[in-house]
């Protein structure tokens, strides 16, 4: 029974992937003879979802850093690069004349400045409270594709995403799995970021099944920064450490000879893996980017 | 003042030690029975007592120590109850070459975090005694010479964590000093280190006592008094910066602990130094230990070196009218050549050029695709809208920051004072912090207001502080320095956190004319005119109230009430300006300098080409932070303060 419903649920999710393939590889919406509207945006969450629905933005900011915190998917290459998210470039993006501006409320102080440029539309995937970030991300993911004419896209981009997230949950269910604590190292060997509540990752966790090693406190980011001597904490239990990259290029050997991490039990047992770069602030793409990474390590580490 | 004073050092050490060790027994007394365990199995707990918490309150006891003995070394050095780590911007020097390190040269932090740090420290001490050595050590002069030098660093660390957000926000950890720990390794680096330089602490201890007695004393042990002040201000230096290394910035304990033991009654040099060094242990511990009592139950992460700055603040501001400040008066006015020609006439030179660079800066810029250009009238729309505000806002700010400095520069008889050390720019970015942390969401204009409010609450706050000692100079600038540190201390633990807000404030900080309207650009030009142009008209007070206050009496002038209003002036255009550019900026500094450098010496011309100068050096500042890295922006403040801060040095110096 239980292994006929997952054949049904991999069929339901290899065909999600074909109908997501579909449409990435459909060409964006400027070639298909549309007036496709020429956005500029200012927040890489944002971004991912519009080239998600197969549209290109004409600019984005910080687009230089992309790579470093987003990596997946790529950025288009002529996107003009708008300047520093928190002071884009107000001068370049009048001359460039967009359509639209999407912002988040973390550069909103700069609206006022950009209402006079073009209409500006605001995605909130954090806010102090209210739903949660996969939830906000949901919502403004519709919005977005509305906004941008392309409902149809967003809708089979979100089924897809859904069915793909119910899928992995199911195989990751018949598996023998330790809680997951996740952390980054952007700060220096001795602290951690950890993500918990109120985390893109908390809601991934949530929707695969998997159990989150850190429930303590976090702020409406859903990270807290903690000593590395509070990570010891999470030591009872059964704990797969995962560190997000990227990783200050000195801290691997500082690691590498700390007592209290190497006698970590995590660090013991080399229960620990490193992760490409999945944007922590993002939307529904980094959410899914994350199952997909989380899902692949937990098979072929637990099955 | 010879009267029988008892000594209260040993009363207040050992309350400091008992409420100390009281808190940390709160803290540990669930994880202490460990410690008998066999060493078999992990045991989280016992891990974290025995690699953790240990070697924290050895490392916290270890610190507090040298930072205070440091401290009381420099201030008996250089007779100088200012003086410490944080003041003469040892901390400061460490963390920028940190910061460059983890740039530039990454590698270098792994092979040496700690000699990185050290280098760093030794060269700021290097710049600061450079100036310091021209003027006798004056204590004035090196206590502003190394906070110029502290604020230069901090600017430059600054930019080059905006440019690089999110990656280096890591340094706020280490620069609001951290003293979490992970193992014993820090303890057993610094442990030897510091012995070493408590031996020679000993040696030295005899020859700072006779330094007491003048010349002679000394003499009479064969050695010159300068030697033996280089001799000691060279170990605090070291025992500085192996904290600094160490930890990270400590701030205020340095300063603290040796002002307490003098107060308590620990007059003879070997009391002192050895009562600071024990307040100061005790001291760091007790706020270490309270900070993570409060952090287990907010269940935040709080650098205690912040905590340490925010509790300084308050108790600097008790302290200071205790303090018997033996300044010797002003410092000699800069000898400035006298101006031979007409002076209107070479006041509407400098306007033209003024006019010229304003012309240059507005039609002077980039493509999208990054090639320079000389855009013509057919982009006017676009420049009107988006330059054109932003050339204005920077002249009118640079304008009112060289007015408000040329007046505080005249009204303390100290050319190194500026508007920034009043700390009414502080108070400014405090109340835009506030208005930040209430509303997700906050528009231009609701920031203004909160600016303002702040702006309005420290120049009240100074005002009564400072009105019974009627308005001494040094106390103002004690006061401005207080408030600036707690400033920097909150931003730094909320950086510290991994807030991102804290890099909107950090943005703030750092002084941008980005998203000037036309409208506020307007209010401040208006601004900038009316207040420049009342100093300009009360021009003849800022040129009696250098006579000194019999003098200027003399001349018919009620001290008080002049210095009143010209202070409210200064205050004004302070916060009118820090709106637009922030608190970091040195225009206030440089300018009225310039001024008098060119030959400007009396109040009206001064203060006229000053503006002109202040303006032109804030326009120029922007336009370069707007075109060079395009379409990436470098604040004007910061901008100005790198090109105009070495221009300042170097001005020190050749006088």
């Amino acid at each position: 029974m239980s292994t006929e419903r997952t054949a049904l649920s991999r069929r339901h999710f290899a065909g999600g992937l074909l109908a997501g393939a579909a449409f990435l590889a459909a060409p964006p919406a400027k070639a298909a003879g549309g007036a496709a509207p020429r956005v500029a945006v200012l927040d890489y969450g944002a971004a991912t979802t519009m080239l998600a629905l197969g549209v290109e933005p004409v600019g984005v900011a910080s687009a230089d850093a992309w790579d470093r915190w987003v990596k997946t998917p790529e950025l288009p290459p002529g996107t003009i690069d708008l300047g520093q998210d928190l002071a884009v470039n107000l001068e370049l993006l009048a001359f460039l004349e967009p359509d639209l501006i999407v912002i988040s409320p973390y550069v909103a102080a700069a609206r006022p400045a950009l209402e006079r440029i073009a209409p500006v539309e605001m995605v909130t995937i954090y806010a102090p409270d209210g739903p949660s970030p996969l939830e906000r991300a949901v919502a403004e993911t519709r919005r977005l594709g509305a906004l941008l004419g392309r409902t149809g896209a967003a809708d089979a981009y979100l089924d897809a995403t859904f069915a793909e997230l119910a899928d992995m949950r199911a195989r990751l269910s018949r598996l023998p799995l330790p809680a997951v604590a996740l952390v980054s190292f952007m700060l220096d060997a001795r602290h951690a970021r950890i993500y918990g509540r109120h985390s893109l990752y908390q809601d991934v966790l949530d929707r695969l099944g998997v159990e989150n090693a850190w429930t303590g406190a976090t702020n409406f980011w859903g990270f807290q920064t903690i000593g590395l001597e509070r990570m010891a904490s999470m030591a009872d239990a059964a704990v797969e450490l995962i560190v997000f990259e990227p990783i200050a290029d000195e801290m691997r050997p500082t690691l590498e000879k700390s007592p209290l991490w190497l006698s970590l039990p995590f660090v013991r047992r080399e229960d620990f893996v490193m992760f490409p770069p999945v944007l922590m602030f993002g939307m529904v793409p980094s959410a899914i980017r994350f199952a997909r990474l989380l899902t692949e390590h937990l098979e072929a580490r637990f099955s | 003042m010879m009267a029988e004073t008892r000594d209260k050092t040993p009363a207040i050490a050992l309350t400091l030690f008992a409420a100390a060790a009281a808190a940390a027994w709160l803290l540990l007394r669930e994880d202490l029975p460990h410690l008998l365990e066999p060493a078999a199995g992990y045991g989280a707990d016992r891990m974290v007592l025995l690699y953790s918490q240990l070697p924290r309150l050895v490392v916290s006891l270890l610190c507090g120590a040298a930072l205070a003995l440091s401290g009381a070394i420099l201030q008996r050095a250089l007779r100088n109850p200012l003086a410490s780590p944080t003041t003469l911007g040892l901390s400061a020097g460490a963390s920028l070459a940190l910061v460059l390190a983890g740039l530039v040269a990454p590698g270098l932090l792994v092979a040496g975090r700690e000699m990185v740090a050290l280098a760093g420290s030794a060269a700021t001490a290097g710049v600061v005694f450079a100036i310091g050595a021209r003027r006798n050590f004056d204590p004035v002069a090196l206590v502003l010479g190394g906070l110029i030098v502290s604020l230069y660093c901090g600017a430059l660390a600054t930019l080059l964590i905006l440019l690089n957000d999110r990656y280096l926000v890591s340094l706020f950890i280490w620069g609001s000093g951290s003293l979490a720990q992970q193992d014993w390794s820090t303890a057993v680096t610094l442990g030897p280190q510091l012995a070493v330089l408590c031996l020679g602490v000993a040696l030295i201890a005899r020859p700072l006592g006779l330094l007491e007695l003048g010349e002679a004393g000394t003499r009479s042990l064969g050695l010159s008094p300068s030697a033996v002040r280089v001799l000691a201000v060279s170990i605090a230096v070291a025992l500085a910066a192996a904290v600094a290394s160490a930890v990270g910035v400590i701030g205020f304990i340095g300063l603290a602990a040796p002002t307490v033991a003098r107060l308590a009654g620990a007059r003879r040099v070997g009391p002192q130094l050895v009562w600071s060094a024990l307040i100061g242990a005790a001291m760091l511990w007790l706020t270490d230990t309270s900070v993570q009592l409060l952090a287990a139950d907010m269940g935040a992460f709080i650098p205690t070196g912040a905590v340490t700055a925010l509790l300084g603040t308050p108790l600097l501001l008790l302290v200071l009218p205790r303090l018997k400040l033996s300044f010797a008066g002003g410092m000699a006015v800069l000898s400035a050549r006298r101006w031979r020609g007409p002076t209107m006439p070479a006041v509407a030179v400098a306007l033209g050029g003024l006019a010229l660079l304003a012309l240059a800066a507005l039609f002077i810029g980039r493509t999208p695709a990054g090639a320079w250009q000389v855009n013509g009238l057919e982009d006017w729309d676009v420049l009107a809208d988006w330059r054109l505000p932003r050339v204005g806002a920077a002249l009118a700010a640079g304008a009112m920051l060289a007015a408000a400095g040329a007046i505080l520069q005249r009204l303390t008889g100290n050319e190194m004072a500026s508007p920034e050390v009043l700390g009414i720019s502080a108070g400014a970015m405090i109340g835009m912090a506030a208005i930040l942390f209430l509303i997700t969401d906050p528009a231009y204009p609701v920031l203004m207001t909160g600016a303002a409010v702040g702006t309005a609450l420290v120049l009240g706050a100074l005002f009564i502080l400072t009105r019974r000692s009627g308005f001494l100079p040094e106390r103002l600038v004690l006061a401005g320095i207080a408030l600036g540190a707690m400033l920097d201390a909150f931003i730094g633990a909320l950086a510290a956190t991994g807030d991102p807000r804290s890099l909107v404030l950090l943005r703030w900080m750092s002084g941008t004319t980005y998203g000037t309207g036309t409208a506020s650009a307007l209010v401040s030009l208006v601004l900038a005119g009316g207040l420049v142009g009342l100093t300009v008209a009360l021009a003849r007070w800022l040129d009696l109230l250098p006579l000194g206050a019999s003098g200027a009496r003399g001349l018919g002038l009620s001290v008080p009430r002049a210095r009143g209003v010209l202070l409210v002036l200064a205050g004004l255009m302070t916060a009118a300006a820090t709106i637009i550019v922030g608190p970091l900026s040195f225009v206030g500094l440089m300018a009225p300098q310039i001024a008098r450098a060119a030959g400007f010496v009396r109040g009206g011309p001064q203060i006229l080409v000053g503006a002109a100068a202040g303006g032109g050096l804030m326009l120029t500042a922007d336009w370069l932070g707007r075109t060079l890295l395009y379409p990436y922006e470098m604040p004007a403040g910061i901008v100005s303060a790198l090109v105009g801060t070495p221009l300042l040095l170097a001005l020190m110096r050749r006088t």
